[in-house]
């Protein structure tokens, strides 16, 4: 088993670009700072507009069978090069007092399906008997998403109202919240009945992680605006107006998501790995671009001027977040003063910058920065968006005949940031991860206040090897035992050891498939995960409501269907400038 | 009804674990069932069939304590023997539930071919392939002698796994997903009003 070599081995072979060695896992791989990431041109929503763009896919609504109290059914087709796929939209009448983001609601505003091709009558017929129930109902191997929505109380009746009355709504009022229903759950992959990833994973459109999904979630958003302009129509049928199209391109699609998505990035080391190494690569190979001219440089300082915009936009009521978005505010200041110190021939520019970011800027805006390097650099780096997923199955056999001289080795090399915790104070083990009996969902306990521990998930594997790594001591220095027996050996007496043994191994080769941080600790924050998950997914607008769940906008600013063709989804990834390159106050 | 394999993966995982395993070779279950339902083999039911026989017995440690007239876990066995723990060639006693096996060794025939005979029943497996004779109670034998051979005697018909589409886990096993399920349910916390709230993170009001 043979370390990688942290370079772009792609650029190294190609000799077209000098290498800039990646951002190491020590320093990359750390909660604080994976917790500040920020949506870039390799996140997947992002990916996935410039696909249907490129494609030249053509969307339809196709049904509309909605009453005038918004309930009924809809369908949206994405129709591809090679296929169709149809959005199921079940428009439900939700009383107020069961609107609930939880995962253990039971009734929603919207339900949602994507279905493969187009739909027939028949399976409209069978979806809408299970996909109001959600989690109760099942789909088929004909179905890749399942997901639902509520109204947001703070925006959907307002709009409403305004379009009733034959006016806009205020702009102001639209940029905070950004959507008018937020989804609380997308599932795919297998998940409640449908279809296997491995069914559809070799299809173009969908290389890549979390495609389905995102489209389903873009197709939804035209639902929520049809909907509020169906129903202020409805109300008033001679004075309702539609939304303008500025208006409303600043209404993307909200979520709400909590813990049930923070095990993921554990659980999933080598797709972690892969999206990670995705984006440090397109790090790598920007920073090792010997030069660029006034106009790369002059197009970098507006891109801070809309990411200033972005960050003076993005509001939340969490104390933490309000701090890191100050920091933020602040250090795109700083570095729009330091742009203008730098004259447009300096060698390396975009190395300069970053590494200026790294000593000059808070985790939030050196994460921001990294974002903002790879955004005018499409050529060379988009090409990455198809190595952003794993073959899971292929890092699942353990190697058997492994020495445990030489597995002792990797563990104390993939796992030395363990050696300052100390797992043996109730401080570093504080929490449990478990599932709760009520709604299978995971869940954060106390260990020590709570009986939680028989139930606990293997998610603290930096527990986990320190254990493990004391069982090979104990091992190898018995007078029976040779540190030349196997891994095979070792495990067959050890069992209890093999889910982490199978997870080093696995480190070993794809460093950055493991979190450097105490994911037990009394002092880790769940919604770092849940950042850096979304982040990747094209997320803006983070949201904590506490530090285990969090609101998001996605496809803020996006274009809608009928605006791809004339639109570039790149271009409208930061919320447009009123004059060029100046920040606004 | 019908069930993704990713489904029925966790839900094995899960099984096996609510059923005593350590997580570890918990995942090696999920990987087994899925490998035999993938080929449309009754992984499901196979492991059913183990759980419920390890819990009406008094064995509480894993792998199985086999003593004399005991029998050993095909999962822990299997994990080992794909670990490379034994030779190639290997004569296993009283392996109960001996189709779970068959998944592990799979993973030592990418270079040869491996043959599994057990009670009536002959596997044979090969990088890509796989070829098992037809009789449907033997293959789902509840104990057996598996002899585990590089040889090539009398083989059934190989097929190549890449010319099977991807199958649904059958509407035949919804008994045996019952009870897995039971024992996955070993695995979740019952729910508290504290766990409720803490738990999850939310408060009482969290729409918007």
């Amino acid at each position: 088993m043979k370390k990688p070599d942290m370079t772009d081995t792609a650029a190294a072979h190609s000799g077209i670009i000098p290498i800039v060695p990646l951002r190491p896992a020590k320093q990359v791989m750390r909660l604080a700072r994976m917790g500040s990431f920020h949506q870039s041109r390799l996140s997947f929503m992002r990916v996935l507009l410039r696909r249907l763009k490129a494609e030249k896919w053509r969307f339809k609504r196709s049904r509309w069978d909605i009453d005038a109290d918004g309930v009924g059914v809809a369908t949206y087709e994405a129709i591809g090069p090679k296929r169709s796929y149809t959005l199921v939209a079940f428009a439900h009448d939700l009383p107020a007092e069961k609107r609930s983001d939880r995962v253990i609601a039971e009734a929603w505003d919207a339900t949602f399906t994507l279905h493969d091709g187009v739909i027939s009558n028949a399976n409209i017929e069978r979806l809408k008997r299970n996909v109001p129930l959600q989690e109760a109902g099942r789909i088929l191997d004909d179905e890749f998403v399942l997901s639902r929505a509520n109204r947001s109380i703070r925006l959907f009746d307002y709009v409403l109202n305004c379009l009733a009355a034959g006016t806009q709504p205020d702009l102001a009022k639209i940029e905070p919240v950004g959507y008018l229903m937020r989804t609380t759950a997308v599932y795919g992959s297998g998940k409640f009945g449908a279809a296997d990833r491995d069914t559809w994973a070799d299809r173009p459109e969908f290389s890549g992680s979390f495609q389905p999904e995102l489209l389903a979630v873009w197709l939804l958003r035209s639902f929520t605006i049809d909907l509020v302009e169906h129903m202020a129509a409805v109300n008033s049928p001679h004075n309702a107006v539609k939304l303008d199209s500025h208006i409303r391109r600043r209404i993307g699609v909200g979520n709400s998501t909590g813990l049930g998505m923070a095990p993921f990035l554990v659980n999933h080391p080598s797709l972690i790995h892969s999206w990670i190494n995705a984006r440090e690569t397109a790090l790598a190979r920007v920073r090792a671009l010997k030069k660029t001219d006034t106009t790369g440089l002059s197009r970098f300082v507006e891109l801070i001027a809309k990411a200033n915009k972005n960050a003076k936009k993005w509001t939340t009521d969490s104390l933490d977040q309000r701090a890191k978005i100050q920091k933020l505010r602040d250090d795109i200041v700083q570095l729009n003063a330091f742009l203008h110190t730098l004259n447009s021939d300096i060698v390396k520019p975009w190395d300069t910058i970053y590494r200026w970011g790294e000593t000059n800027l808070s985790l939030e805006g050196q994460e921001q920065l990294v974002s903002l390097l790879l955004e005018d650099h499409g050529p060379l780096i988009d090409n990455l968006a198809t190595t952003m997923k794993a073959d899971e199955e292929a890092h699942f056999r353990i190697d058997g005949s492994m020495h445990l001289f030489q597995l002792h080795k990797i563990m104390n090399n993939v796992y030395d940031w363990t050696h300052d915790i100390d797992y043996e104070k109730n401080d570093a083990q504080a929490r449990v991860w478990y599932v709760s009996e009520e709604k299978l969902e995971p869940r954060l306990g106390e260990r020590f206040e709570e009986p939680i521990e028989p139930y606990e998930q293997p998610l603290a594997p930096g527990r986990d090897a320190v254990l493990a790594i004391k069982a090979l001591d104990q091992w190898m220095n018995a007078k029976t035992n040779s540190e030349n027996d196997t891994v095979a050996m070792f495990l067959l007496g050890h069992p209890e050891h093999r889910h982490i043994v199978r997870r080093a191994q696995t480190v070993f080769v794809l460093p950055y498939a493991e979190i450097q941080d105490n994911t037990i600790s009394a002092t880790m924050q769940p919604i770092d995960l849940l950042r850096c998950k979304l982040s990747f997914f094209g997320a803006s607008k983070f949201d904590p409501r506490s530090d285990r769940w969090l609101r998001i906008t996605m496809y803020q600013g996006a274009p809608f269907p009928d605006e791809l063709t004339a639109m570039d989804p790149d271009a409208l990834a930061y919320p447009p400038l009123i004059s060029n390159g100046q920040l606004e106050h | 009804m019908t069930w993704s394999l990713g489904e029925i993966s966790a839900l094995a995982t899960k099984a096996a674990r609510g059923s005593g395993m350590e997580w570890g070779l918990a995942e090696e279950a999920g990987y087994a069932v899925k490998w035999l339902q993938r080929r449309e083999l009754p992984g499901v039911a196979a492991l059913c069939r183990y759980l419920s026989w390890r819990e009406s017995g008094t064995l509480s440690a894993w792998p199985d304590k086999t003593g004399e007239r005991g029998h050993y876990c095909p999962i822990a066995i299997g994990a080992a023997y794909g670990d490379g723990a034994f030779g190639d060639e290997v004569q296993l006693q009283r392996i109960r539930l001996p189709l779970l096996l068959i998944p592990f060794v799979a993973l030592r025939a990418f270079d040869k071919s491996i043959t599994v005979s057990m009670g009536n029943a002959v596997f044979c497996l090969t990088r890509d392939g796989f070829g098992h004779s037809t009789n449907s109670t033997a293959i789902l034998v509840n104990s057996s002698v598996c002899n585990i051979t590089t040889k090539h005697e009398a083989l059934p018909l190989i097929t190549s796994i890449n010319d099977i589409r991807w199958p649904r886990v059958p509407e035949t096993t919804t008994d045996c997903i019952k009870v897995l399920n039971k024992f996955a349910k070993n695995t979740y916390a019952p729910a508290t009003e504290t766990s409720r709230l803490s738990g999850a993170g939310a408060g009482l009001n969290d729409g918007d």
